[in-house]
């Protein structure tokens, strides 16, 4: 039944040379077609997860059509050449596997948890709509009140939503980072079933994908199955950068305030623009410490000032990604004790900030940092999924294995003294807006 | 379900997947004093995931002191033996060792997962959180801080005002309606005393169920168990408490709310955990709104209708009472056709069953599923607490196959004549309610 598989050659290339620890050595593979298969080795679990991210997220909506990335993720359970729309879901529930996708603002990922023996069912699946989505307009309509629904849930009910969506708008500044994933009303109901086809068209090909598949599997297995599946897929041509040329512009404020009936309990959050990985890799690797010396779980020095200390602080946040495709930032966010001012917080933590800058940060600190860091390495490969999917966000993402295979070794390399520039910088960015979530009545 | 392409329809099934087996090798051990424990091991990682709990949750709340039990959850990692808070969790973090504790429905759980290099120092800080607590003053303000505002955070999600307002409604007269996490008011009541009373009560050696996974013996297990538990008093101080009689009459409860969409919890009673119908039971929720995609509900309601981004139904079985409860979330002039739709399919099931296929295909899911909840020490270690929660025996993943596959769709029609009455469910509505019929109108919980 299958049709003679054509001539493939693979560009083997097994990433063992980083000379310290490594985190999940993966072996990678990359089809004729462009498109690169990885395989992370799980050996406890019977199931395997396959994982299809696709480098397009919001940020490549077309202008005024913010959500179409989100919209298309939608569409990709329905219809496509060879099966009809709920085929796909139902498919992987027959042999009692579960499906879902998300999209992030820089790319777009499908993943399946299953069963041994459907590696090949799983891949047939994925590389059919990856192909062949047909986009029928009836069913376009009807996602799209299925869309409009999501989006009134997430952000309607509860005003933190509501602050969050503000928040991020106003902090990009018309960047496209700034846009709703989901779109806005108004956005959503302006996409049209061609809008949906161009994207598809220009992003779903390929040479723009990374297929992982992380188990208990075995690699000529796995080859076999992609190159008979994803392999009779066309070469396209390539997406182009996935740089994002939008020039950035810091906020027009400093500050953002919304009061809101609803809410119970205010709160504050700082974000600031940062170095990705991608900008500079050692210092990102300095900006993880930082995040981890400050907000640490119980460990962290904002926790011990400002929640054991000083008692005006219920919880506190630290928060920085920098494996994105564009600028990264790094967040601080706090609740306030109860009948606590978050405006007289907010004022504390940047003043023990600026103290901190003038005093550096100690050794044994950043070493416990950095241990706590380098431990959490081995505490992640507890799971099928999570490997998977830092490997494909990196990927997907335009950075190359080291990104993540390196990173122990990048962190083992920091000192205080970067931890102390880091901290130096963060503090001199312009870019940067901090936000109020407060009650309605609040001053 | 249709294939345009035979190549498909090959690969699928009228074979409905045998699922592999998918039983972790599980060994019972003994400690020299007598305690038992579930141990898979796996020397992949060198990583352990431990799972403990002991009887008793949130239900155990006095009235008035609402969110104690939770409240002794957090503090059980905040000072013990020679360390003070700051001291123990330095010692935690030091050695990487990831240790918390929850108070939930019927249990108070703990979790502690180490590198194997770390076991004894795990064991002895385990130890001693759970033989000298501090419970010190300062701990306990800063406990009640965050919980105050977790449940203040809960007050503004319309999700969680739903399920309160169903839950206030049929478990009035019974523990089960206490909030986890109590309200600034209840919070304020809370003494150092009653987390004491609490642990003293709770934590003891003729209640524990322990299952480890990971990188370790069976001799070490044991040794580990004795030095751990050892120390905890003989038997637990608890009254038994009384099975939840659901109301007469079920109820439609009303809370208007602006702003956002209309949101619904619906809940019925449901056979107890321990019939032997209850795989018909579970093939039954799954087809009706458990099955996701798959299931009739999200068809109407979703795929065709477009009223909610998701609609589900799930089985909740408890110690003291044994529901069906489920939820949507539509836009208020959608809520009538929504709930008319709901319970259109609902009925439908209820009278005429399922198909051969359609139980069949129930069955290849939740064959195959077990495999993919086994994925992580920590899947496995989950799975294995609430095994030995429900007491469901050793030979559970052997059992539970042989039980599913003897589901029949007459089984699965007996089952929904019982158990499946849509007349018998109660709503909880929150959002644009007037025009909806209620029995009862009430406010959000405020506080």
């Amino acid at each position: 039944m299958i049709r003679a598989i054509l001539l493939l050659c693979f560009v083997f290339a097994l990433f063992s040379n980083s000379a310290a620890a490594k985190v999940f050595a993966p072996e990678v593979f990359t089809l004729a077609n462009g498109l690169r298969v990885v395989i992370v080795r799980n050996a406890l679990s019977e199931a395997f997860a396959q994982m299809l991210w696709v480098s397009a997220g919001a940020v490549d909506d077309p202008e005024g059509k913010a959500g179409v990335a989100h919209y298309l993720e939608h569409m990709m359970f329905k219809d496509t050449k060879r099966l009809e729309a709920g085929d796909f879901s139902a498919s992987i529930a027959a042999r009692g596997g579960k499906d879902n996708a998300f999209t992030d603002a820089d790319s777009t990922a499908y993943h399946i948890t299953i069963g041994t023996e459907t590696l090949g069912l799983a891949m047939a699946l994925e590389a059919e709509r990856l192909d062949a989505l047909l986009l029928d307009p009836s069913k376009v309509e009807t996602e799209r009140a299925v869309i409009l629904n999501e989006r009134r849930e997430r952000t309607q009910g509860d005003p933190a939503a509501a602050f969050q969506e503000e928040f991020t708008k106003t902090f990009w500044s018309g960047h496209p980072y700034g846009r709703p994933i989901i779109g806005e009303e108004r956005t959503i109901k302006n996409i049209t079933v061609e809008d949906l086809q161009a994207f598809y068209k220009r992003f779903y090909v390929p040479r723009n994908a990374v297929l992982l598949i992380s188990g208990a599997v075995k690699t000529a297995d796995v080859l076999r199955l992609a190159s008979g599946t994803f392999g009779r897929l066309p070469s396209e041509k390539e997406r182009g950068s996935l740089a994002l040329s939008t020039p950035l512009r810091a906020p027009s404020l400093r500050v953002m305030t919304m009061r809101d009936a609803r809410v119970r309990q205010p709160f504050f959050v700082k974000r600031t623009l940062v170095p990705s990985l991608r900008n500079n890799a050692q210092q990102a690797a300095a900006f993880d410490v930082l995040a981890e010396v400050l907000g640490g779980g119980e460990v962290g020095i904002l926790y011990r000032r400002f929640v054991m200390e000083k008692g005006q602080v219920s919880a506190i946040d630290v928060h920085y990604d920098s494996v994105t495709r564009g600028p990264a930032t790094f967040s601080i966010a706090g609740t306030p004790v109860p009948n606590g001012d978050p405006k007289a917080l907010a004022r504390a933590v940047a003043l023990y900030l600026r103290a901190l800058e003038r005093k550096g940060f100690s050794a044994a600190d950043v070493g416990a940092a950095k241990k706590r860091l380098l431990a959490s390495a081995v505490f992640v490969q507890d799971d099928l999924m999570v490997p998977a999917h830092i490997l494909g966000q990196a990927l997907a993402n335009g950075y190359d294995l080291d990104a993540v295979e390196a990173w122990p070794t990048r962190i083992a390399r920091v000192q205080a003294r970067d931890v102390a520039t880091a901290l130096h910088a963060l503090l001199a960015e312009g870019h940067a807006l901090t936000g109020f979530l407060l009650t309605e009545n609040a001053p | 379900m249709k294939f345009r392409n035979f190549f498909f329809a090959s690969l699928l099934f009228f074979s409905f997947g045998h699922a592999a087996c998918a039983a972790p090798t599980i060994k019972e051990i003994v400690s020299p004093s007598g305690l038992t424990a579930w141990l898979v091991e796996d020397r992949t990682l060198p990583l352990v995931a431990m799972r403990f709990s002991f009887n008793g949750g949130v239900e155990t709340d006095a009235k008035d002191k609402q969110g104690l039990a939770s409240l002794t959850a957090t503090l059980m990692t905040q000072g013990a033996g020679p360390y003070d808070a700051k001291t123990f969790q330095d010692k935690l973090a030091a050695a990487s060792i990831h240790l918390g504790f929850g108070a939930g429905r019927d249990f108070f759980q703990g979790d502690m997962t180490f590198l194997r290099a770390e076991k004894e120092e795990a064991f002895r800080l385990l130890s001693l959180a759970l033989t000298q607590p501090h419970f010190s003053e300062e701990a306990l303000e800063r406990a009640k801080n965050a919980q105050s505002a977790a449940a203040r955070f809960q007050l503004a999600d319309p999700e969680w005002q739903t399920r309160r307002a169903l839950f206030d409604f049929v478990f009035a007269r019974h523990p089960y309606g206490f909030r986890a996490l109590g309200s600034s008011k209840s919070l304020k009541t809370i003494a150092r005393e009653d987390i004491a009373a609490f642990a003293r009560q709770s934590f003891s050696r003729d209640n524990v169920r322990i299952v480890i996974v990971g990188a370790i013996t069976a001799d070490e297990t044991a040794k580990a168990l004795d030095r751990v538990f050892g120390g905890l008093p003989a038997k637990q101080i608890r009254t038994e408490m009384d099975s939840v009689v659901w109301p007469t009459h079920p109820q439609t409860v009303c809370v208007p709310r602006k702003g956002g969409q209309t949101d619904f919890f619906f809940a019925a009673p449901m056979m107890r955990r321990s019939d032997p119908d209850w795989y018909a039971a579970l093939v039954a929720n799954y087809l009706l709104g458990g099955g996701g995609f798959e299931s009739r509900l999200m068809h109407a309601v979703r795929e065709q209708g477009g009223m909610t981004y998701g609609i589900s139904t799930s089985l909740m079985p408890m110690e003291k009472a044994s529901m069906i409860a489920g939820g949507f979330s539509v836009q208020g002039d959608e809520a009538i056709k929504a709930l008319a739709t709901m319970r259109r399919v609902w009925q439908d099931f209820y009278e005429n069953g399922a198909t051969f296929q359609e139980v069949e295909a129930a069955k290849a899911y939740l064959m195959g599923a077990m495999e993919t909840r086994l994925t992580s020490r920590a899947s496995v270690a989950d799975m294995l607490l609430d095994v030995r929660e429900k007491e469901l025996g050793l030979d559970y993943f052997e059992k539970r196959k042989k039980l599913l596959q003897a589901v029949s769709a007459d089984d699965v029609m007996r089952v929904l004549s019982a158990w499946f009455d849509p007349s018998r469910l109660s709503f909880a509505a929150v959002g644009a309610t007037q025009a909806l019929a209620c029995d009862a109108v009430k406010q959000e919980a405020e506080e």
